[in-house]
This record gives C-alpha cells, sequence and structure tokens, in this order.
C-alpha cells in the first residue's frame, strides 16, 4: 500500500487538462463555486453540459479546512444526467431541471489516508485504507437566472456516500442510518 | 412560471434546510461533543455488604449495527451496572461510522466505556476518537478494583505504546482488590508486538500482587488464556449473533460468562 496520488501531487493539473478536453467538445461551458455535499467547505467547479442538455460532467476542486487532521483538499469528478425533462419559461432561456441523478468520485491527497509504513502489516491490503470516496449524487438546478446581465446557474446537490450501501446490505432493517452518509451541498455557476 | 418555479425551487431549499450539510468526505467535523469515557460517575458498591457488580464487554461490532443494537439492549435488560466496548467499530475510522456508532451508544441506559481498535485508528480515526471519547488511556479507580483502559494497538500508534502509563496505572493500584485491563489486541499478538515487547507487557502486569483480568477484542473468537501466574486473558468474540461477556464480581469471587443475546454460560472460574 505505497503512497501513490491519482494525479501526481497536483490536481490543479487534472482539473485544466479536464477542461481543456472538455473545451474541445461542442457544447455549453460552466464555472463557478460550490460548498458542501462531501466535496468541500469551498469548491471551484468546471462543468460540461452535452448539446442534448441531457449529460453533466463537473471537475471539482474543494478546500476544507480542518486543524484536527490538517487541511483537507479534495479532487472530484461528478457525472449528473436529467432524469425529468427541464420545464423552461417561454421565450426567455430560463429552465428549471427538476432531477438530475449521478454518481461523484471524490479523492484526497491528505497523509491520513496513507499508511507510513506499509512492510508492517502482515499482508500488502490489511486495510481497505480509501482516500477515494464514491457515492450517489441528485441535483436540482435553476438555469440561467440573469443578474446584471451574467447567467447564473443554482444547484442544490445531495450525496449519499458509498458506506450508506454497504451498511444497507449489513443492516437491512437499518435505513434510518442513511442520515449518517448523507450530505447537501449547493453550487452557483456561470457560463463561459 | 417562473415564480412557480422559483416557489418549488424555494420549498425544496426549505425542507433540504432539515438535512444536514456536511463538508468534506474525509474531514473529522462532528457536532458530537467530546469526552465520552469520562462523562460516568460509577456508584459505590459495598461488597462486603452483599452488593454484587456486574459488567458486559462487547468487541469488534465494524459496520454490524443490528447486533450491535440487539446486544445493547440485552445488556440493559440483564440490568448490568456497565459496558466496555473493547474496539473496531468502524471499519475504516471515518467520520460517518463514529457517528453512527456514537448514536447506538447514546441509546444505552447504562454507561459504555470504550477503548479504540486497529480499524477506530485508521485515516482520520485517532483524530475522532480523541475528539469524541476523550483519552486513549485512562483509568478508573472502584470498590472492586481499578480498571485501566489501554490503547495496544501498536501498529497504528507510531510514537509507540505508552507503556509508562501502563506501568505507572498498575504499580499505583490497591493490590488488596483485582485489577481489570480492557484493550484491543491480544498482548501476545506476534503481529503487533517483539518478543520483548510482550515480555516488557507481561511483566508489568505479573509485577501485581493480587489476580489480573485482561479483556481484549481484535480476532473475533471467544479464547481464555493465562498471562503469567496471576492474569487470567479473555478474547471477547465479535458481537455478530448477539455475542457478549459478562462479568460478575461478589465478596467471594470474580465470574465470567459468555453469552449469546441473553443467554449466559459461566467460562471462568
Amino acid at each position: 500500500m505505497q503512497k501513490k496520488k491519482l494525479c501526481s501531487g497536483v490536481p490543479l493539473k487534472c482539473f485544466f487538462v479536464f477542461l481543456f478536453f472538455a473545451s474541445t467538445l461542442k457544447a455549453e461551458y460552466q464555472f463557478g463555486f460550490g460548498s458542501g455535499s462531501y466535496l468541500g467547505r469551498a469548491q471551484v467547479h468546471g462543468t460540461y453540459i452535452s448539446q442534448d442538455s441531457k449529460n453533466e460532467f463537473t471537475a471539482v476542486l474543494g478546500y476544507t479546512q480542518d486543524p484536527a487532521v490538517s487541511s483537507i483538499k479534495q479532487m472530484s469528478v461528478i457525472y449528473l444526467r436529467s432524469i425529468i425533462d427541464p420545464v423552461s419559461v417561454e421565450g426567455s432561456d430560463f429552465f428549471y431541471h427538476p432531477l438530475l441523478l449521478g454518481a461523484v468520485l471524490t479523492y484526497t491527497d491528505n497523509p491520513n489516508f496513507y499508511v507510513d509504513s506499509p512492510e508492517i502489516y502482515p499482508e500488502d491490503r490489511y486495510y481497505d485504507v480509501t482516500s477515494l470516496r464514491w457515492g450517489l449524487r441528485a441535483s436540482t438546478q435553476i438555469k440561467s437566472l440573469k443578474v446584471f446581465d451574467q447567467h447564473l446557474h443554482l444547484s442544490l446537490d445531495g450525496t449519499l456516500l458509498e458506506r450508506a450501501f454497504i451498511v444497507y446490505f449489513n443492516n437491512p432493517d437499518e435505513l434510518d442510518l442513511f442520515k449518517y452518509f448523507f450530505s447537501l451541498g449547493f453550487t452557483i455557476k456561470t457560463s463561459f | 412560471m417562473k415564480k412557480l418555479i422559483f416557489l418549488i425551487f424555494s420549498c425544496l431549499l426549505f425542507f433540504a434546510s432539515c438535512l444536514e450539510f456536511k463538508d468534506s468526505a474525509f474531514d473529522t467535523k462532528t457536532s458530537i461533543q467530546g469526552s465520552w469515557n469520562s462523562k460516568f460517575t460509577l456508584p459505590s458498591y459495598n461488597l462486603a455488604g452483599g452488593d454484587v457488580v456486574s459488567f458486559g464487554i462487547f468487541s469488534d461490532s465494524h459496520q454490524n449495527y443490528s447486533d450491535l443494537d440487539k446486544t445493547i439492549t440485552d445488556m440493559g435488560k440483564l440490568n448490568i451496572d456497565f459496558a466496555v466496548y473493547t474496539g473496531d467499530f468502524t471499519d475504516f475510522g471515518s467520520r460517518d461510522e463514529y457517528e453512527v456508532f456514537y448514536s447506538f451508544l447514546n441509546d444505552a441506559t447504562y454507561p459504555v466505556y470504550v477503548v479504540p481498535g486497529n480499524h477506530d485508528l485508521t485515516t482520520t480515526g485517532r483524530a475522532m476518537f480523541k475528539k469524541i471519547f476523550g483519552p486513549e488511556n485512562f483509568f478508573i479507580d472502584t470498590d472492586f478494583g481499578r480498571m485501566i483502559f489501554f490503547n495496544n494497538n501498536a501498529l497504528e500508534i507510531p510514537e509507540g505504546l505508552n507503556y509508562n502509563f501502563l506501568n505507572q496505572t498498575v504499580s499505583s493500584a490497591n493490590a488488596a482488590l483485582p485489577l481489570f485491563v480492557f484493550q484491543h489486541q491480544d498482548p501476545q499478538n506476534s503481529t503487533s508486538f517483539s518478543s520483548a515487547d510482550q515480555a516488557l507487557y507481561q511483566g508489568y502486569l505479573n509485577s501485581f500482587a493480587n489476580d489480573v483480568f485482561l479483556f481484549h477484542g481484535h480476532l473475533h473468537s471467544f479464547n481464555r488464556t493465562q498471562l503469567g501466574a496471576n492474569t487470567e486473558v479473555f478474547q471477547v468474540s465479535r458481537i455478530e449473533e448477539g455475542r457478549w461477556m459478562k462479568v460478575e464480581i461478589d465478596n467471594v469471587e470474580v465470574r465470567t460468562y459468555q453469552c449469546k443475546r441473553r443467554n449466559c454460560v459461566q467460562v471462568f472460574p
């Protein structure tokens, strides 16, 4: 279990590589900020939306101040698909997307998630220590809210982390435990 | 239409405000206020006057919350005075797992003391344990003897075990009464402890002039061994199917039982 970093220790590079490839595709791009939903207290979002407005791919950089374990930097990717057709206002570019569903994958390079001396353990994967977590995400979005000539997009997101499913399979009678693995968040983005 | 959409969105925001807003999947931010282990005060016992102390020991629930729930209820129905959890209530030491375990402990109608297991100290677990439960090593003096709670997860403590704490708390205990030690790891586990460490540990316990009763978890099955002349070692089974141990102390002896739900069978003496 050697220390491995997904992006050679520079999540920012991955973020821009994602934006570069996304920008080569014809569709809509959004940039913005967010908070919560397990992806960091302060988040920067870059989003690619497919031409049919059905699919969203987002890269997120997140930062959380946590003195107990030093600050936490996260890099995440989100895929969302519009499940219910958007409601539009005739004669404007105002849309409401009632429900998008998808998945989120988040990663941190915080040293607490790596074993300093893996050789002292009896086997290579003694712990499934993971700096990578995933979850299911639901989102509801208002798109193109015009404020001072800027088109803003608001979204309210909820993420359910993977351990909720493990808990469900181990304890099918304890569904109320899902609340411990769920978090809300929001984002504000603008098109570019 | 625009107004209707805003109304719907506002309603969603309103209802969403009932749910929690958590920053990160990796942080230790919890609303639970700490020092759980020091919030209990055990009553006085008059063993010579006929009082019998009864306590439970349970261990290694990991994410088996159904059996954890049942066991906490079962122990309460058998009117134990308090309980000790000997570690591994999580798989990854994460904030969410700590909060779930805490929610079950909070339902207990009796004091529950908690020592950490190796899984509970991985990732951000060590910081979480200190935040919620308080110090990793502590002791309580009672009318039936000293109880020592010792974090002996050697592989998860980079600075090494606090043998000074163990030595001092053993040597300063009242030798007219027995000693009870609670920890997660088997002290003779060669994966975690070198032969020198094993000998050092055994030396401390064997230096005590009265009986020592040591309870640990980790290996998920019941076992009973001896460590030198004065120390009985009990390996507590994992909680699956409602397994736990009960200890009764009166003026004459210390009795231990292996329990499954509310059925207990005496295993010592």
